[in-house]
């Protein structure tokens, strides 16, 4: 059986090269057209070739989404857009729409089509309907539990791409048009305003105020570690990580762990669950739960009380370059920290270790002891090596 | 053109003396959101004596795998019955129709998946009796899609327009979150005045528009153009008002030749509680456009 493949969202050729570095062995990302993400999506074409190029290097393949649940008016131009997709070297296309995904099929001879999430596929009947339109590849609903992704691997005539992590949809995905109802943005176009985030009151049958406890849709994310054997053994071909919006440091954060915990259980059988969890912490999450794995939701999957759990470490700069002979590194703040603070330092290949600032400077060599200026440049020594791309964080 | 309307209770006499020509009925375990559901030795009987009615058969839910090969079966034994069609919303049950060589009996209803001309033309090429498009897309779109296919079209022309579907059991989630058990009947989000219907069954969790759509004022358009059956979804509203719009749509149609007789009927008639849904806008997606 091939290895899972851990697939990464990003929003910019930044953070896609940052979800590869740190051991993502696909990414998808959103064009400026057709893509649900429009708000998140940075990637001109130009962007796409420069990433594909980069992906080609370190053994990593790109998808890019196209979907949009399209009305007329969005079907022009995309022929001649996934077209060009497939010349420079996309690997893939993640589709919603009957409509586009069968555009795309009449066109493409090596691009591969895969059915998205937002078409809702629960049963073998619905995969086999996408098989026999041509997608070599489905992406599940996240409603399918454990039991049900395990039953569906040893149906399926084609690979199946599951969730493992990140913010989900309080309805199945593809049939909430809350959005639009409430401010004319069309959630399946890209324009969701997240509705199901806010905060609701409850009335009875007279359309009389019922109390003051608050309703909410909320979802909390989901965090699926620990049921990443389940996934390998079930034989799901990828496991995706929600989160197209999220940060580098997040991404390197998620992406790395889940390719530690994945390289250890095909190395040892086993996976250390309580490191990769404390791990997870160290990124900003809303509070995480297993989601449908177990059956359908309970209080324990949805949020009430709205605080984000904040990160047990606090994310503070990312290493721009480092000098080995002088271990003088150049990095770019983020958040504040200052001389004599205890800093852990997390890259992509190696082990977390910590040091303590000191002699601070910055650009012009001016010694600064308090770092409060995000995005300024500033040098200090770290013994061990370190490399651009690694993250900084403050341990509290 | 032809009437067709959801039964939301077991009052089939009610429905069957309606204006209507066809009546779509909800099956036990297998239908979202209707208040009241037939196991299939009703749904027999009622065809049984259907009259002129068509009788439709609404499986209008997400079925998850443990369930794909009883669904199967049950849709072997609904295409058994005297029944005029089944209407679904999983493609699944449309690969499944397609295996037991039912396609001609059913009527694909996927919410808000049906927005543009593509989408229901590969549908429709593959062979189903009838679709229906999205409520979200604008008169232009409709037409449009109406004008690029050979099946069938069924277009929602009144009632309250199901916004959301969820698999959660929230109003439970609700009342166990605070230890209560208050029977929720509305939602309002706290900056905006709009109450929204909710209900939750063992389906899942639905949410609907606020006010009832009606679009009666669009039907010469729609009779212009072909459209098959006109939709009156009767959640929500009670059978005297469902009634009373049926017969309000059927006058409108007799009288449609009549144009001066059509549009002075139409617009005598007092639908202020309603809305047009998205008939004469298009949402908005782009950052630029909000």
């Amino acid at each position: 059986m091939e290895r899972i493949e851990l697939l990464a969202p990003a929003g910019d050729l930044e953070r896609a090269k940052i979800a590869i570095l740190y051991g993502a062995d696909a990414v998808y990302v959103g064009g400026k057209k057709f893509s649900l993400r429009a708000r998140a999506s940075n990637f001109e074409l130009s962007d796409l070739e420069e990433l594909v190029k980069f992906a080609k290097e370190h053994n990593s393949k790109v998808y890019v989404t196209t979907n949009i649940i399209a009305h007329n008016k969005d079907l022009d131009g995309y022929e001649d857009y996934v077209l060009e997709l497939e010349r420079i070297g996309v690997n893939a296309i993640i589709t919603a729409d009957i409509g586009l995904m069968s555009r795309a099929l009449k066109v493409l001879t090596k691009m591969e089509v895969h059915a998205s999430t937002q078409l809702s596929i629960s049963n073998i009947e619905a995969i086999k309907f996408f098989a026999n339109m041509g997608c070599p590849r489905v992406v599940l609903a996240r409603e399918c539990d454990m039991n049900q992704i395990y039953d569906l691997c040893k149906d399926s005539p084609v690979e199946i791409e599951a969730f493992i992590h990140g913010a989900m949809c309080s309805s199945y995905s593809g049939k909430c048009v809350l959005s639009n109802y409430m401010t004319n943005r069309d959630a399946n176009r890209g324009g969701c305003a997240q509705s199901c985030r806010w905060l609701y009151r409850v009335y009875d049958q007279n359309q009389e105020k019922i109390n003051d406890n608050v309703f909410t849709f909320s979802s909390k994310d989901l965090q699926g570690l620990r049921y990443l054997p389940d996934m390998i053994k079930a034989g799901v071909a990828s496991l995706k990580v929600e989160g197209r919006m999220k940060t580098a440091h997040y991404l390197a954060t998620v992406i790395g762990t889940y390719r530690r915990a994945i390289d250890e259980y095909y190395k040892t059988g086993k996976i250390n669950f309580e490191k990769y969890e404390e791990e997870l912490t160290k990124c900003e999450n809303r509070k995480a739960s297993i989601g449908f794995f177990k059956g359908n939701v309970s209080l324990k999957e949805q949020i009430f009380d709205f605080e984000n759990d904040k990160a047990t470490q606090e994310y503070v700069a990312t290493v721009l370059d480092y000098d080995p002979v002088s271990k003088i590194a150049k990095i770019e703040q983020r958040n504040y920290f200052k001389e004599n603070d205890l800093l852990e330092v997390y890259g992509y290949d190696i082990d977390n270790f910590t040091f303590t600032v000191s002699d601070m400077v910055d650009e012009e060599g001016e010694k600064v002891e308090i770092a409060n200026n995000p995005k300024r440049i500033l040098f200090f020594k770290i013994d061990k090596p370190v490399k651009k791309d690694y993250f900084l964080r403050k341990v509290k | 053109m032809k009437i067709i309307t959801t039964v939301r209770s077991n009052n089939i006499e009610t429905y069957m003396n309606m204006d209507v020509d066809a009546l779509m009925l909800g099956l036990k375990n297998y239908t979202t959101y209707l208040d009241y559901s037939f196991d299939i030795n009703a749904i027999r009987i009622i065809t049984s004596h259907k009259g002129n009615k068509e009788i439709y058969v609404l499986v209008n839910r997400i079925i998850e795998n443990t369930e794909i090969e009883e669904t199967r079966k049950t849709l072997k034994e609904l295409a058994s019955l005297n029944i005029d069609g089944i209407v679904i919303l999983d493609m699944g049950l449309l690969q499944i129709a397609k295996e037991e060589h039912m396609l001609n009996k059913i009527v694909f209803s996927p919410s808000t998946y049906i927005t543009n001309k593509d989408t229901a033309a590969y549908f429709s090429s593959y062979g189903i009796k009838r679709l229906s498009p999205s409520r979200e897309i604008s008169l232009n779109n409709i037409l449009e899609i109406k004008n690029n296919i050979h099946c069938e079209m069924e277009v929602m022309v009144y009632g309250h327009r199901n916004i959301f579907y969820s698999k959660r059991h929230l109003l439970d989630l609700y009342n166990e979150n605070y230890n209560t058990d208050v029977k929720v009947s509305y939602l309002k989000e706290e900056k905006r005045e709009s109450l929204f219907p909710i209900k939750q069954n063992e389906q899942g969790t639905f949410v609907y528009s606020e006010k009832p759509l009606n679009l009666i004022k669009y039907l010469d358009k729609f009779i212009e153009n072909n459209i098959d059956y006109i939709n009156l979804e009767s959640n929500f509203i009670n059978e005297k008002e469902l009634s009373k719009v049926a017969t309000e749509f059927r006058n409108a149609i007799n009288i449609y030749y009549d144009k001066e007789a059509f549009y002075k009927y139409i617009n005598s008639l007092n639908i202020d509680d309603s809305d047009d849904g998205f008939i004469n806008r298009d949402s908005v997606y782009m950052q630029e456009e909000y």
